[in-house]
């Protein structure tokens, strides 16, 4: 909302039935999201009394309470998305880069065959892969959402990185190849920071994937002090049932993280993906 | 290290992806195939070979999953009919090059698709509420409308999570297909202007056949999204869908065979039509986007 500042609004005519389109799209968009935020600031007594007006005196007190709760389950989120991303990330640029940049046989064959893969809806795996979980002892460890999420992320994070490393020209690279550079330290120092803005892409679109997953949690974690966030949330939904108030205020609070890793990288995820991706 | 192992060494730095997606992804997918010729409940038990048995069941035994299955696919004709359509209006609007504060606009409306799953959906009970939700009291009781019973009837349930559905992913679609437009020449538009070509025309000869492989993968990923509904239906509605199970989706009704019931070989098989499904779904629609090619 920063961008709101003190700009003067001029609208010239034909763009102003636009920008009212946009406004109103943007109410529908956010009006409910006030909701939360209005809800989230009464006590039961104002709830019941009215359903959809703010009213005084605000109860801050139902943040501090649902904090109380809910912040173990960010923390739970910040630790598996954190880990998820850094795995993928890792790993899907080195694997990225050598789909990219190398020849040998058998390539075009394999990365074909994992990613017509991607094509496989995430369920259809779930019953063996909680076996297979269960089996390797990983039921309620962090281990069992980071393994599944990071091979699953997998597939997609590569192909974004290799075509991004494919779009690079051959020139950056011989520069470096000309001064007597290792493969490695024209990976890490000439690549790695050119790929960013992809890497800023699989970031994120890992970040929304795990953050928001529920079904895989919802199968492998029982143990409540273990849960991620999205599945902490339900668990508080039912534990506050009838405080509605504390049940909205952990709503803000849940949504607080994302929100604030958006606001500030936004402008690098639609750079990632204007740089060519998805023309792959 | 790359000197002499240059042969190798492309194969070991790939090897972490291929052990990953092999243990946890690979496997499974084979597993699954094999379990839904199985009749296994209960995880304990032997599962015990019984040919295409759970797939004959499915179709033509089941009506839960016939159910699901058509479900679902009304909720995959809105989200292609109305979303994307939704989405490719705002892009467009979105895109032209006077609008003011399009950065703002851009965040606030990714929003809803970073909200968990678990609020959207009971934000959306407060929007669909017979007697005080948003709709019924602030958009239809003016107009004159009687409370629509939105998740209590049947035949209002779809179209609810259609509503839910909207309201969540057009704006990531609008942005995907945004970047689509910027990726076009300026100068091509310009030139048809000059030619003479009205902006209709020009949108329907110039910028939506270059938004093709935009628009083949918004749709693309539209119906694996559809076809893999459950979060928000399961919060608005139960995992039973509400009454007569209006509102159960494929992936709801797999959940409740494979993790309430414990028949993993069913779910299996109930898994793999759903694959099977999207499948061909994606690769028709690709098709078709070939077909209407102008050159």
């Amino acid at each position: 909302m920063a961008m709101l500042k003190r700009k003067r609004i001029r609208l010239g005519n034909r763009d102003l039935p636009f920008q009212l389109v946009l406004i109103a799209f943007g109410i529908v968009t956010f009006f409910p999201l006030v909701l939360v935020v209005i809800t989230s600031l009464k006590s039961n007594t104002q709830f019941y009394h009215n359903f959809w007006l703010p009213e005084l005196p605000f109860q801050f007190g139902n943040y501090s309470s649902a904090f109380r709760i809910i912040w173990r389950y960010i923390v739970n989120s910040v630790i598996y998305s954190g880990s998820t991303i850094c795995l993928i990330a890792a790993i899907a640029a080195v694997a990225g880069y050598v789909f990219a940049r190398f020849n040998f046989p058998f390539k075009t064959v394999l990365f074909l065959g994992f990613i017509t893969l991607i094509m496989v809806p995430g369920v259809l795996t779930l019953a063996p892969r909680f076996v297979l979980v269960r089996d390797l002892g990983l039921v309620n460890t962090p281990f069992a959402l980071i393994s599944v999420w990071v091979s699953g992320g997998l597939v997609l994070s590569t192909w974004l990185m290799r075509s991004y490393f494919e779009s690079l020209p051959q020139e950056l690279f011989d520069a470096a190849y000309v001064d007597g550079a290792a493969e490695w330290q024209v990976f890490i120092y000439v690549s790695v920071p050119l790929a960013r803005p992809m890497i800023a892409t699989v970031a994120m679109t890992t970040l929304i994937a795990t953050w928001n997953d529920l079904i895989w949690p919802l199968v492998t974690i029982t143990d409540k002090d273990k849960m991620p966030l999205a599945l902490g949330v339900m668990q508080f939904s039912s534990d506050f049932e009838t405080d509605w108030g504390t049940l909205f205020a952990g709503y803000v609070i849940s949504s607080i993280p994302l929100l604030c890793v958006f606001a500030v990288a936004m402008r690098q995820f639609i750079s990632g993906l204007t740089s060519g991706s998805i023309k792959a | 290290m790359f000197g002499r192992g240059r042969k190798i060494a492309p194969y070991l730095f790939i090897s972490p992806f291929f052990v990953g997606y092999a243990i946890f992804f690979l496997y499974p997918v084979i597993q699954s195939l094999q379990l839904s010729f199985y009749r296994q409940v209960g995880l304990g038990k032997a599962p015990r070979f019984i040919g295409f048995d759970n797939y004959i069941r499915l179709v033509s035994k089941d009506d839960l999953f016939i159910k699901s299955l058509t479900n679902t696919t009304y909720y995959a004709l809105g989200s292609i009919l109305i979303i994307v359509p939704l989405a490719l209006i705002l892009a467009l609007i979105l895109h032209s090059p006077k609008l003011r504060f399009r950065e703002f606009f851009r965040f606030l409306y990714f929003t809803p698709n970073i909200t968990a799953g678990v609020v959207v959906g009971i934000i959306f009970n407060l929007v669909f509420e017979e007697q005080y939700g948003l709709i019924n009291n602030l958009l239809l009781a003016p107009l004159g409308v009687d409370n629509v019973r939105w998740l209590r009837e049947a035949r209002w349930i779809m179209p609810a999570i259609i509503i839910l559905g909207a309201w969540k992913w057009t704006g990531i679609n609008a942005i995907y297909f945004m970047v689509g437009l910027q990726n076009i020449p300026p100068e091509l538009k310009e030139a048809a202007r000059v030619d003479g070509a009205t902006r209709p025309q020009v949108f329907r000869h110039v910028t939506l056949p270059l938004l093709r492989p935009i628009l083949a993968f918004v749709l693309t990923i539209a119906i694996i999204g559809s076809y893999n509904l459950f979060a928000e239906p399961t919060i608005l509605v139960g995992l039973e869908g509400g009454p007569n199970n209006a509102g159960m989706t494929m992936t709801m009704y797999l959940y409740t065979r494979g993790f309430r019931e414990l028949k993993m070989g069913y779910a299996s098989a109930i898994g793999y039509s759903l694959a099977v499904i999207i499948l061909v779904l994606s690769l028709v629609q690709l098709i078709l986007i070939r077909a209407f090619r102008e050159d």
